[in-house]
C-alpha cells in the first residue's frame, strides 16, 4: 500500500487496501535498477 | 477554485491540498445533452458544456477539449463524427506520398478547426478565471500516426530517415497548437498529449518523440506556461524517458502503478497527474471509484501531484 497517507486519512487508506492488493497494477521492481 | 495550485503541482511543487483535474472531454457535451459532433464545431456549446463541467465536478483544473485530432483535420485529413466521441482520423495522406508531394502546411490559427476551439476558449477562460486551463495538444508521435498510418510504427525501425521527417514535421505542429493554446487562449497548461508513445522501446522514445516534442515545449516555455506530457497505456518502460523529456510534468494511464510514477516523478523533480481509472472504475463502474480515488491520493501525496483520470 502507499505510504504518504496524512494521519487523519489512514482509516479510509486501510479500507482500500483489499482494493489496491486485487486490482492494482504491480510495482514494477525490475525497472527500479535502470 | 486552486489554478495555482495546479500550476505548482504541473512543476512538481508541493502543494496545500491535492488538485484535481477531470478530463471531461466530450462528457461536457454529454453534460448540457448535446451530441458531441455539435458540441465540437461549435463556440457557444462548448463553453458552456465545458463551463458547467467545472463547476459540476468542483475542479481546479479542467482542458478545454480532449480531442486528438484537432491538427490532422486543420491540415485536411479525412475524418469521421461521432455523435458520443471524439472524431476518428479515417484517412492518412502520407501513407502514399512524401511530406513534400503531399503540400502539408503547419496549420495556424485560422486554419481547420482552430477558430472554433480558439473562440471557445476565449469565453471559457473569461468564466473560469480561478480554474486552471488545460489546452490539450496532439503529441509529435500520435500526429504522425493520423498523417502516416499505422506504418509509422515500422518506419521508426525500418525506413528511420522517413519515420524522423514526419514525426519532426509533427513536432512543428505541435509546437504551434501550443503556441496557440498559450498565447491566443491563455491557457494555463499546456499537455503534450502523445497516447501511442507507449508503444514503442525506450530507446525509440529517445530517438524520436524526445528531439520532436521540444519545439513545443519551447513554445511553451516562450510564453511563460507550463508544460506536461500526457501519455497513455502501459508506458512503465518509457516512464523515465517521459520524466526526462523536458516538460514541468507529465500524466499517465490508469494501467501503471502510481507509486511508481510518484517515485520516477520526485527524482527527476518533475509534477506527474493520475490516475483514476477511468474505464474501470469512472465509465464501466465495474471497480468502486471510492477505493481507487483512496489509492490515488495516498500513493500521489502532496507534492506535484494533481489528481486526474489515468
Amino acid at each position: 500500500m502507499p505510504y504518504d497517507v496524512p494521519a487523519e486519512h489512514v482509516d479510509q487508506a486501510i479500507s482500500a487496501v483489499e482494493f489496491y492488493n486485487t486490482y492494482y497494477a504491480a510495482y514494477p521492481h525490475h525497472m527500479v535498477t535502470r | 477554485m486552486g489554478r495555482q495550485d495546479v500550476i505548482d503541482a504541473v512543476k512538481g511543487l508541493p502543494t496545500t491540498k491535492v488538485p484535481w483535474v477531470p478530463y471531461s472531454g466530450v462528457h461536457s457535451a454529454f453534460l448540457i445533452g448535446e451530441p458531441a459532433d455539435k458540441f465540437l464545431q461549435d463556440p457557444d456549446l462548448m463553453a458552456k458544456g465545458v463551463i458547467f463541467a467545472a463547476e459540476r465536478y468542483k475542479v481546479d483544473g479542467v482542458p478545454l477539449l480532449f480531442d486528438l485530432t484537432v491538427e490532422a483535420m486543420s491540415m485536411g485529413c479525412e475524418h469521421k463524427w461521432w455523435p458520443d466521441n471524439p472524431p476518428s482520423i479515417t484517412g492518412h495522406p502520407l501513407d502514399k506520398k512524401s511530406l513534400s508531394e503531399s503540400g502539408l502546411k503547419i496549420p495556424g490559427p485560422k486554419d481547420g478547426r482552430w477558430p472554433v476551439i480558439i473562440e471557445a476558449g476565449k469565453k471559457v477562460r473569461a468564466a473560469l478565471p480561478d480554474t486552471a486551463l488545460y489546452g490539450i495538444m496532439c503529441g509529435p508521435l500520435t500526429l504522425a500516426s493520423h498523417l502516416r498510418g499505422v506504418r509509422i510504427f515500422t518506419d521508426v525501425y525500418k525506413n528511420k530517415v522517413l519515420a524522423k521527417e514526419i514525426i519532426d514535421f509533427s513536432g512543428q505542429v505541435a509546437a504551434e497548437a501550443a503556441r496557440i493554446y498559450a498565447e491566443e487562449i491563455d491557457c494555463d497548461i499546456i499537455a503534450i498529449t502523445d497516447p501511442v508513445a507507449s508503444q514503442i522501446k525506450p530507446e525509440t522514445f529517445r530517438e524520436f518523440v524526445t528531439p520532436a516534442t521540444q519545439p513545443a515545449i519551447q513554445a511553451v516555455k516562450k510564453a511563460g506556461k507550463v508544460s506536461s506530457f500526457f501519455i497513455c497505456g502501459d508506458a512503465t518502460k518509457v516512464l523515465e524517458e517521459v520524466a526526462q523529456i523536458g516538460t514541468d510534468g507529465f500524466a499517465i494511464d490508469e494501467q501503471l502503478n502510481l507509486n511508481y510514477v510518484r517515485d520516477i516523478a520526485l527524482k527527476h523533480g518533475v509534477g506527474f497527474g493520475g490516475n483514476l481509472k477511468l474505464t474501470l472504475a469512472l465509465s464501466l463502474g465495474l471497480l468502486s471509484p471510492r477505493e481507487d480515488a483512496i489509492v490515488s491520493l495516498a500513493a500521489g501525496g502532496r507534492t506535484g501531484y494533481v489528481f486526474a483520470p489515468g
